[in-house]
C-alpha cells in the first residue's frame, strides 16, 4: 500500500534524475556502448539519436534493465539500479510495436501494471479512466486490441505506460509505425504530455526532426559512443563534427586547410563568426538554407563567397532546391522559399553564378567522416 | 494402422471404380497372395516358381493378413487376386461371406491329403500346429511335458509367451483342466464348459506375455524374453534355427491347416485352376520343409523324408499322434463369442 | 437515341453483376477437386461405415451390432480403456510437451532447426520400427532393466513392458510430435517484446509466464492435446505390442470383429459409436475450454 500512497502522493517527486557511468557492452567482437558517460537531469526530455547500430537502442535497454552492461554504473535518482530485474526498476516503457497484449481488453492492458501492484479494484477502474481520457479514448474500456486503429494502439501503449505514474518514461521509436501526419501529430501530443506530467523521459528514434522537434536535449550516438550531446539548437547550429553536421540537417561540406589561424578553401580565405577556435584542417559546412544567391556584383565584408554553376532546381512545394557546381567540383544545395523572388527562379540551367554565406553560418567542422 | 490401410485400400478401390470403372490389369497370368513373411518365401521357392516354370506361366504374389482384405475387393467388387491363402478356419466364414469359389471336383484326389485338409472349396497346402516350446537354459531337458503341466507356475516358474486371440488358448485351457484330447471340443459346446475354460485362462494371466504375430512370438523366444511358449511350431523353430535354447513339446499341440481358395470373380479363374493343381502336386510339396519347418497337405511328399526331416515337422506320423486336431466348425459357430468373451477374461480382474 | 446513355449504364450494372458471378462461380470451381477429394475421401467412407452399421449378419437392415455393444460387456470396458489411456497418453504429453516445446521456442535459431530436427526425427520412422525399438528397451532382457541390473540397481527386471506402462511409454513418445509441433508454432508466434513489456510493468518473470506467455501459448497447446486425444483413441500399433495384451484399444477390437464377424457392421458399430463419442467428447471440451479461456482474463 506504500507504493500506491508514493504513486498519487504529493510529496513524492514526479520524477528522477538519470546518471551512467562508463557503461559497456559488447557482443562477442561487436562493441555495442563504449564508455557511456549521461547525465538526464531530472524532468527533461532526452533523446537518444542515431542511426542503426548506433547503440542507442541497446543504450535504452541498459536503463530498462533489458540488457546487462558489461561494466558501469547506471543511477535513479541516488538509487544504483545496474543489478535490479526490469520488474524491479519500476519505469514506463513504450515499446516499439506497442507490445500490447492480445488477449486482454484495452482496460485489461491498462490496469496490469495496477493488478501487480495489488490495487484495490476501484482505485484501479478509477486510474483506467482517467488516463484513458488523458489520452483522449474514453469509452474505449473494453475493445479488443485487434480493433484498435495504429495510432489508438499508440495512446493505449502510452496510456499503460503511464497509468502507475513512473518516475521515468522510456519510449523505443514509438512513432516509427505510424504514417507522417499521425506521426507529426502524437509527437506533439507526446511533448505535451510531458509538459503535463513531468515524468524524466528518454525517446530513442532514429528520426532527426523528431529529436529536434521533442526533445530538451539530444544524445547523437555513433558506433556505441556519444558523438554529441545538447540542445536541438545547439546540436543544429553549432555542430561539433562532420557527422552531427551530416546527421541533423542536410549539408554539404568544403575541405578547408588552416594556416596561421585562418581557413583556406581553395587558396580564398574563410571568415567565419567572431571568437570561433581555429584549430586545424576540417569540413567547411554549407546548410542549403543559409547559402544564399548574391545577386549584385557587390561583396559585402561579413560574406564568404563561392563561385559555382547552377545544375538544375528542383520545385518541392514550398520551397525548391537548386544544386550548384562549385569551382572546385563540390555539389551544394540551396533552398528558397518560393514566395521570394529570387534569380534562381529564372536561372537556365548552366548559369553561373554566386553563392554568399554570413560568417556567423559559416562553421567549420572536425572532419570525422571517414571512421 | 493395419486396419487403416485395409480400410484404405477398400477405399482406394472404391473410389478407383466410381472414378471410371476402370479395370485393373494385372501383367502375370496368375495372382497368389499369402499372410507373408517366412512361409511365403518358402512356397515361392518350393512351390511356385518351379511349377510356374514347368507350366510356362508367370505369377505375381501379394500378401495379406486376413481373410477380410479378399472380401473388400470381392465387396468393392474390383478383384486383383486369383488365389488366397486362408487359415482353415476362416474358410467357412469366407464361404458365408461369398468371398472364394467352389473348386472342381478333381482339383486333387483327397485320399492323398491330411484328413481335413481339402474340401469343396479350400486345398491344403501346409500343416502346422500350436505347440508349447520351452526354454532349455532354464529348465533343462526337464521342461513342461503337457498342458496340465504347462500350467503349472509353481513347478515351471517364468512367463508365459501366447497368442492373443481364443484360437488355441481356449483348447489349451481345457486340457490344463484335466481333460483328454478328445473331449476338448464337447467340454467347450457348453456354456459352462466355456466359462471354466476362461477362468482356467485367467489363473495365469499374470505370467502371460500375450503376443500378436508370429514374428513377435519368435522375437520373444529368441530375446529370452519368455521361459515359456505356445505359439506355432515354424515360429518356435525358427527361433531354434537361429540359435535359442528352446525345445520343442508335441504332446497336447493343436493341429492346424492352412489352405488355398480362388478369389470369387477372379481375373484368371482358368489360369488359377491349372496353377493350384500344379502347386499341390507331391513333387513340390516334398521341398517345402527345406525351407520352413512345416510339412506340405500332400502326404506323398512325405515318402522320401529322413529322420531328421520328419522330427521337425509337426505333421510327421510320430507327432500328429501326440497331437488333435482342431475343430473347424466349433470356431465357425463359436468364432465372435469367443473373442468377446477372451477380451473380457484380458480386461477383467 | 437520346436514351441510350441511362440504357447503357443498366445494361453495363447487370453485365457487371454478372460477370461479378461469373468470377465468383469459377473461382468455386477452383475448390472443386478439393471438394471432391475431402468428400470421396472422408464423407463416402464414413456414410458407407454408418450405412454397413447398420447391416446384419443376415444383410438386412438391423440394429444387432448396436444391441451388441450395448449388452456385450466387454465392449463397455474396450471403451472404457480407449479413453482411459487415450487420456492419460495425453496428459503425459502436455506435461513432457509444454516444457520441451518451451525450450525449443527459446534457444537460438542456429540450434533451433537442429534440435527440431530431432523431435521429427522420430517421425519419419514407421511406428512399428519405432515399438519394436522401445521393445528393445524395455522388455526384461532389454537395455534399461539390463544396465540397471548390472549397476546392482535393482534385482529383478522392472516391469516395463508388455503392460500399461509400456504402453504409455510408447504412446507417449510417438504422440509428442504431435503436440510439440503446433505449441511450439504458436509460441514462436508470440512477440517476445510482450514479455518484455510484462517485465517492465512489474511483472516477476513466472507471473509475466502466466499472465503472458502462456494464455497466449494456449491455443497452439489445446490444438495440440485435441490432436494426441484424438490420435490415441484410434491407436493400435503400439499398446498392442507393447501392452501385451493388457491394454484392448477400441481399434484392436475393430479389427478383432473385421476378422471374426461375416459382416461389416460388427466393425461398423464400433467405428461410429467411437467417432459419436469423440465428437461428444471434443464439443464439451470446445464449451468448457472456450468459457474458461474467456473468463480466464475478465
Amino acid at each position: 500500500m506504500t507504493k500506491a500512497k508514493v504513486a498519487d502522493g504529493e510529496v513524492a517527486a514526479k520524477s528522477l534524475p538519470i546518471a551512467t557511468r562508463s557503461v559497456n557492452k559488447t557482443y562477442g567482437s561487436v562493441v555495442a556502448l563504449k564508455d557511456i558517460n549521461l547525465d538526464i537531469k531530472s524532468g527533461e526530455f532526452m533523446t537518444l539519436l542515431g542511426p542503426s547500430g548506433s547503440g542507442k537502442t541497446t543504450l535504452l535497454m541498459v536503463l530498462a534493465g533489458f540488457v546487462r552492461p558489461d561494466s558501469g554504473s547506471v543511477k535513479f535518482g541516488d538509487e544504483e539500479v545496474i543489478a535490479k530485474a526490469p520488474h524491479e526498476r519500476g519505469i514506463g516503457m513504450m515499446f516499439q510495436n506497442y507490445a500490447l497484449f492480445p488477449h486482454m481488453s484495452v482496460a485489461t492492458n491498462i490496469a496490469y501494471p495496477l493488478k501487480i501492484r495489488k490495487w484495490p479494484k476501484d482505485k484501479i477502474a478509477a486510474a483506467v479512466d482517467e488516463v484513458l481520457a488523458t489520452v483522449q479514448l474514453s469509452g474505449y474500456q473494453a475493445r479488443r486490441i485487434s480493433e484498435l486503429s495504429g495510432g489508438q494502439k499508440q495512446r493505449v501503449a502510452l496510456a499503460r505506460a503511464i497509468v502507475f505514474k513512473p518516475k521515468i518514461l522510456l519510449m523505443d521509436e514509438p512513432l516509427s509505425a505510424l504514417d507522417k501526419n499521425l506521426r507529426e501529430l502524437m509527437q506533439l501530443e507526446l511533448r505535451n504530455m510531458h509538459e503535463r506530467l513531468g515524468m524524466t523521459t528518454v525517446l530513442v528514434t532514429h528520426d532527426q526532426r523528431e529529436a529536434l522537434t521533442m526533445s530538451d536535449r539530444v544524445a547523437v550516438l555513433r558506433n556505441g559512443e556519444i558523438a554529441q550531446i545538447g540542445t536541438s539548437t545547439t546540436l543544429y547550429n553549432a555542430p561539433e563534427t562532420a557527422f552531427i553536421a551530416a546527421f541533423l540537417g542536410e549539408s554539404a561540406f568544403l575541405h578547408v586547410s588552416a594556416r596561421g589561424g585562418i581557413h583556406y578553401y581553395r587558396e580564398q580565405a574563410i571568415k567565419v563568426a567572431d571568437g570561433q577556435a581555429i584549430p586545424e584542417a576540417g569540413l567547411l559546412v554549407l546548410r542549403p538554407e543559409k547559402l544564399q544567391v548574391a545577386d549584385g556584383a557587390e561583396k559585402l565584408p561579413d560574406y564568404n563567397y563561392f563561385d559555382g554553376v547552377l545544375e538544375r532546381v528542383l520545385f518541392q512545394g514550398e520551397s525548391s532546391v537548386a544544386f550548384v557546381r562549385l569551382v572546385g567540383g563540390e555539389l551544394v544545395l540551396v533552398r528558397r522559399q518560393l514566395n521570394e523572388s529570387s534569380s534562381l527562379n529564372v536561372s537556365a540551367p548552366g548559369s553561373p553564378l554566386v553563392l554568399s554565406l554570413h560568417k556567423n553560418d559559416s562553421r567549420v567542422v572536425r572532419d570525422d567522416m571517414k571512421r | 494402422m493395419k486396419l487403416l490401410s485395409r480400410h484404405l485400400s477398400a477405399l482406394m478401390i472404391s473410389s478407383a471404380i466410381l472414378v471410371g470403372g476402370m479395370a485393373i490389369a494385372q501383367a502375370a497370368d496368375v495372382v497368389i497372395v499369402t499372410p507373408g513373411g517366412a512361409s511365403q518365401e518358402a512356397a515361392r521357392k518350393a512351390l511356385w516358381e518351379p511349377a510356374a516354370k514347368k507350366l510356362g506361366m508367370t505369377f505375381e504374389s501379394d500378401t495379406s493378413e486376413s481373410w477380410t482384405e479378399a472380401r473388400a475387393q470381392v465387396d468393392a467388387g474390383a478383384v486383383t487376386w486369383d488365389i488366397v491363402s486362408l487359415n482353415m478356419g476362416e474358410v467357412q466364414l469366407a464361404v458365408d461371406a461369398g468371398v472364394i469359389e467352389k473348386l472342381p471336383a478333381d482339383i486333387v484326389d483327397r485320399n492323398d491329403f491330411v484328413p481335413g485338409s481339402v474340401n469343396d472349396y479350400c486345398v491344403g497346402n501346409s500343416v502346422f500346429s500350436t505347440v508349447i516350446g520351452y526354454s532349455t537354459a532354464k529348465f533343462g531337458d526337464s521342461g513342461p511335458s503337457n498342458m496340465v503341466e504347462f500350467w503349472d507356475v509353481n513347478k515351471f516358474p517364468g512367463k508365459r509367451g501366447l497368442y492373443r486371440s481364443p484360437r488355441g488358448n481356449i483348447e489349451a485351457a481345457v486340457l490344463a483342466l484335466g481333460k483328454s484330447q478328445s473331449e476338448v471340443y464337447d467340454f467347450l459346446s457348453t456354456e459352462e464348459g466355456r466359462k471354466a475354460a476362461f477362468a482356467k485362462l485367467a489363473e495365469i494371466k499374470d505370467h502371460v506375455v500375450w503376443w500378436e504375430t508370429g514374428s513377435q512370438a519368435t522375437q520373444l523366444v529368441q530375446s529370452g524374453e519368455v521361459d515359456l511358449i505356445y505359439s506355432w511350431n515354424g515360429r518356435v523353430m525358427a527361433a531354434i534355427d537361429a540359435g535359442a535354447p528352446y525345445k520343442i513339446v508335441y504332446k497336447d499341440g493343436l493341429l492346424d491347416n492352412d489352405c488355398y481358395a480362388i478369389v470369387k470373380g477372379s481375373p484368371h479363374p482358368e489360369n488359377a485352376i491349372t496353377f493350384l493343381k500344379e502347386i499341390s502336386k507331391a513333387e513340390y510339396v516334398k521341398d517345402y520343409p527345406k525351407y520352413i519347418a512345416y510339412g506340405g497337405a500332400n502326404l506323398k511328399a512325405y515318402e522320401g523324408y529322413d529322420e531328421a526331416t520328419l522330427a521337425r515337422l509337426t505333421s510327421s506320423p510320430e507327432n500328429v499322434a501326440q497331437q488333435y486336431p482342431t475343430n473347424v466348425d466349433f470356431w465357425g459357430k463359436n468364432g465372435t463369442i469367443l473373442s468377446e468373451e477372451f477380451d473380457e477374461m484380458l480386461l477383467g480382474n | 437515341m437520346t436514351l441510350t446513355p441511362i440504357l447503357s449504364n443498366r445494361l453495363n450494372h447487370s453485365t457487371l453483376r454478372k460477370a461479378e458471378r461469373r468470377e465468383g462461380l469459377s473461382l468455386l470451381s477452383l475448390t472443386l477437386p478439393g471438394i471432391a477429394l475431402v468428400a470421396s475421401v472422408v464423407l463416402l467412407p464414413l456414410g458407407v461405415m454408418i450405412y454397413l452399421s447398420f447391416i446384419g449378419e443376415d444383410g438386412t437392415f438391423s440394429f444387432e451390432h448396436y444391441i451388441r455393444l450395448w449388452t456385450s460387456p466387454v465392449y463397455g470396458q474396450v471403451f472404457s480403456l480407449t479413453f482411459r489411456v487415450s487420456f492419460f497418453t495425453t496428459l503425459l504429453v502436455a506435461i513432457i510437451g509444454y516444457p520441451l516445446a518451451y525450450v525449443l521456442a527459446q534457444l537460438p535459431d542456429r540450434i533451433q532447426n537442429w534440435a527440431l530436427l530431432f523431435v521429427l526425427l522420430p517421425l519419419w520412422t514407421p511406428v512399428l520400427v519405432r515399438t519394436s525399438a522401445w521393445l528393445v528397451l524395455l522388455q526384461d532382457g532389454g537395455l534399461i532393466n539390463q544396465s540397471l541390473m548390472g549397476l546392482g540397481l535393482i534385482a529383478e527386471p522392472l516391469a516395463l513392458s508388455h503392460n500399461l506402462t509400456g504402453a504409455l511409454i510408447g504412446m507417449v513418445q510417438i504422440m509428442l510430435p504431435f503436440l510439440v509441433l503446433p505449441l511450439f508454432a504458436s509460441m514462436k508466434a508470440i512477440d517476445h517484446n510482450l514479455m518484455a513489456a510484462a517485465s517492465n510493468l512489474g511483472a516477476r518473470p513466472s507471473r509475466a509466464f502466466r499472465d503472458v506467455f502462456f494464455p497466449l501459448s494456449l491455443p497452439g497447446f489445446l490444438s495440440g492435446i485435441l490432436i494426441v486425444f484424438v490420435l490415441c483413441l484410434g491407436f493400435y500399433v503400439t499398446p498392442a505390442v507393447l501392452g501385451g495384451g493388457r491394454v484392448i484399444m477400441a481399434a484392436m477390437r475393430i479389427d478383432a470383429n473385421v476378422r471374426v464377424y461375416s459382416s461389416w457392421g460388427a466393425a461398423s458399430s464400433l467405428g461410429v459409436v467411437l467417432l459419436v463419442i469423440t465428437i461428444l467428447l471434443i464439443l464439451v471440451a470446445a464449451l468448457v475450454g472456450g468459457k474458461a479461456g474467456r473468463g480466464m482474463f475478465r
